[in-house]
């Protein structure tokens, strides 16, 4: 699964009540609910979606969900 | 939108049937200390009633494929839930609100039952058992085995509806999950924020494995993978934080070092913990008497009295309910010289666009009604001395606005304009002090990141020059 794909999932299952696009541009501000504690669980849950392995401490340092799939997919 | 209540008794029934006695639902003197404030619904209680609800809508029995909860809020005892359920073909998602916010959103897919199959889940009324203990160094792998099961008859007493189309195996694995999060892992000091399950048909297996895969220290956010031959999923907990220990009355001695307060009575009114339990101690190691009002926790004022006690103090419980208008007033043994008000509820941010009427009510019950009960009361009954010191603690919000903390500040600055009052009227009779306080490390403010001072701190240069002065 293309890894922006595997962040669609992820956000929609963590933020069922979500109904905007997610791009690469998308950021937390514009996800509601999207803060410290969900941003954790979201990251739980691209581990056991893509099946990487994700840096938590690089993961609170990006700007937006370009950034996240750049950071995936660097490792 | 379905509604329904979820109480205490209630609360109990679930802890029955699925093992979860989590303190956190069934204790309220216990919750007091905790994130919530109060005793609050299971979360999958909660999903098991929205469940109830979608079943209304079939007319044949049904199994869930797979299965998705947030648990974003707490549903307080006795609050109104309400569900909303939006059906997209196969996708389901009930949405469950409560007092104006959305507390819980469930989304899941479902088929019809067309072979009935033998039941994997046993049947067990739980007792109660204390939750296990982990900390933080300990909980990355932990992992264990639960067995599944239900008890039919109470499961029907609390869903209906769900219980007679719902498959039992699943039921059982839904009620596992809350007893591995509350009892075993992370167990006493949990916080349920996630569930994800996947059902296939086939597979024989009894028990649910659980381990935890993944923690974030930072959030205290655990990873809990639940795995048998027929259920794969995932669980997000978190590992609250450890309620606020004061500083020690030995300790506190030691800060003051003088007698300044012998031969004042000094009653504290929410005395038995944060603040109010340091306020206690200042008054106490300053060598005043001093009496502790408690609403719920007796234990904790005898504690705390037996603290002081021990060190060489004196001091006694009263019990003072201010939201209940209960004043044990015949246990008050002197006239009193100093009333030190810390009576408060859970203080909880508004996250609507809008004030919360509840939210502002209740802060006034507090901090303006049930101040204004205390004095009313010591003074019908003449247990006021003649010339009186109120310390009552406002807030730096009052002055300086925080999102989501007007209704506290509304309330406490009420608060300082009733005693401004009570001031003006009985002039030099009556000494008020109401310091704007910042945000300090207690039990309120458990989960707040970063350094916040501690209560001895704060309270220790403004309650010292009040008996220095006496």
């Amino acid at each position: 699964m293309p890894t922006i794909d595997a962040v669609k999932e992820a956000i929609a299952t963590l933020f069922p009540l979500h109904t905007g696009e997610i791009s690469n541009s998308t950021t937390a501000a514009d996800v509601d609910g999207w803060d410290s504690v969900a941003h954790v669980q979201l990251m739980f849950l691209l581990e056991e979606i893509s099946g990487k392995s994700i840096d938590l401490a690089k993961s609170v340092e990006i700007e937006n969900v370009g950034d996240l799939v750049n950071l995936i997919e660097a490792d | 939108m379905s509604t329904f209540v979820i109480g205490i008794e209630e609360s109990r029934k679930f802890a029955c049937l699925s093992g979860d006695f989590n303190c956190q639902h069934l204790d309220e003197v216990q919750a007091r200390r905790l994130p919530f404030g109060r005793t609050v619904v299971h979360g999958l209680h909660t999903l098991l009633c929205a469940l109830d609800v979608f079943a209304q809508t079939r007319t044949s029995a049904f199994r869930l494929r797979k299965i998705r909860a947030s648990f974003t809020g707490p549903v307080y005892q006795g609050d109104v839930a309400a569900v909303a359920i939006q059906e997209n073909g196969d996708n389901i998602t009930l949405t469950v609100l409560s007092n104006g916010r959305t507390v819980s959103i469930i989304n899941f897919s479902v088929q019809t039952v067309v072979s009935e199959q033998e039941s994997r889940a046993g049947t067990a009324v739980y007792r109660f058992s204390p939750a296990t203990l982990i900390d933080a160094q300990e909980i990355l792998g932990y992992s264990g085995v639960e067995p599944l099961a239900t008890d039919a008859d109470i499961a029907k007493s609390l869903f209906p509806n769900l219980f007679s189309t719902f498959d039992k195996d699943q039921t059982s694995v839904l009620l596992a999950s809350t007893n591995i999060v509350g009892m075993k892992c992370p167990g006493e000091r949990s916080i349920f924020k996630y569930l994800s399950i996947a059902f296939s048909e086939e597979g024989n297996d009894r028990t649910l494995a659980y381990k935890v895969d993944r923690f974030e220290p930072i959030s205290s956010m655990a990873s809990i993978s639940l795995s048998n031959d027929w259920v794969k999923g995932s669980i997000h907990a978190i590992l609250r934080a450890i309620p606020v220990s004061q500083t020690s009355y030995e300790d506190v001695l030691q800060a003051i070092g003088t007698q300044e307060g012998r031969g004042r009575h000094v009653l504290i009114v929410g005395g038995t913990r944060g603040m109010g339990e340091i306020a206690t101690k200042i008054a106490a190691a300053s060598g005043a008497d001093v009496t502790i009002g408690y609403a719920l926790g007796r234990d904790d004022a005898i504690r705390v009295a037996d603290e002081i006690s021990a060190g060489g103090g004196n001091a006694m419980c009263c019990k003072i309910d201010v939201r209940e208008e209960i004043f044990d007033i015949d246990a008050m043994k002197s006239p009193v010289t100093d009333m030190y008000y810390f009576a408060s509820p859970k203080i909880i941010m508004n996250n609507k666009e809008y004030i919360d009427k509840e939210l502002l009510r209740n802060y006034i019950d507090f901090y303006l009604f049930g101040l204004d009960f205390v004095i009313d009361i010591l003074t019908k009954r003449e247990l006021l001395a003649y010339n009186v010191n109120i310390f009552m603690p406002s807030s730096v919000f009052v002055d300086q606005p925080k999102d989501g903390a007007f209704e506290y500040a509304a309330a406490k600055s009420m608060a300082e304009i009733y005693l401004s009052y009570l001031s003006s009227k009985h002039g030099q009779r009556l000494s008020v002090t109401m310091p704007r306080l910042p945000m300090t490390r207690t039990d309120q403010t458990s989960n707040v990141e970063g350094h916040l001072p501690s209560a001895i701190d704060i309270l220790l240069p403004l309650l010292s020059p009040l008996h220095a002065a006496m």
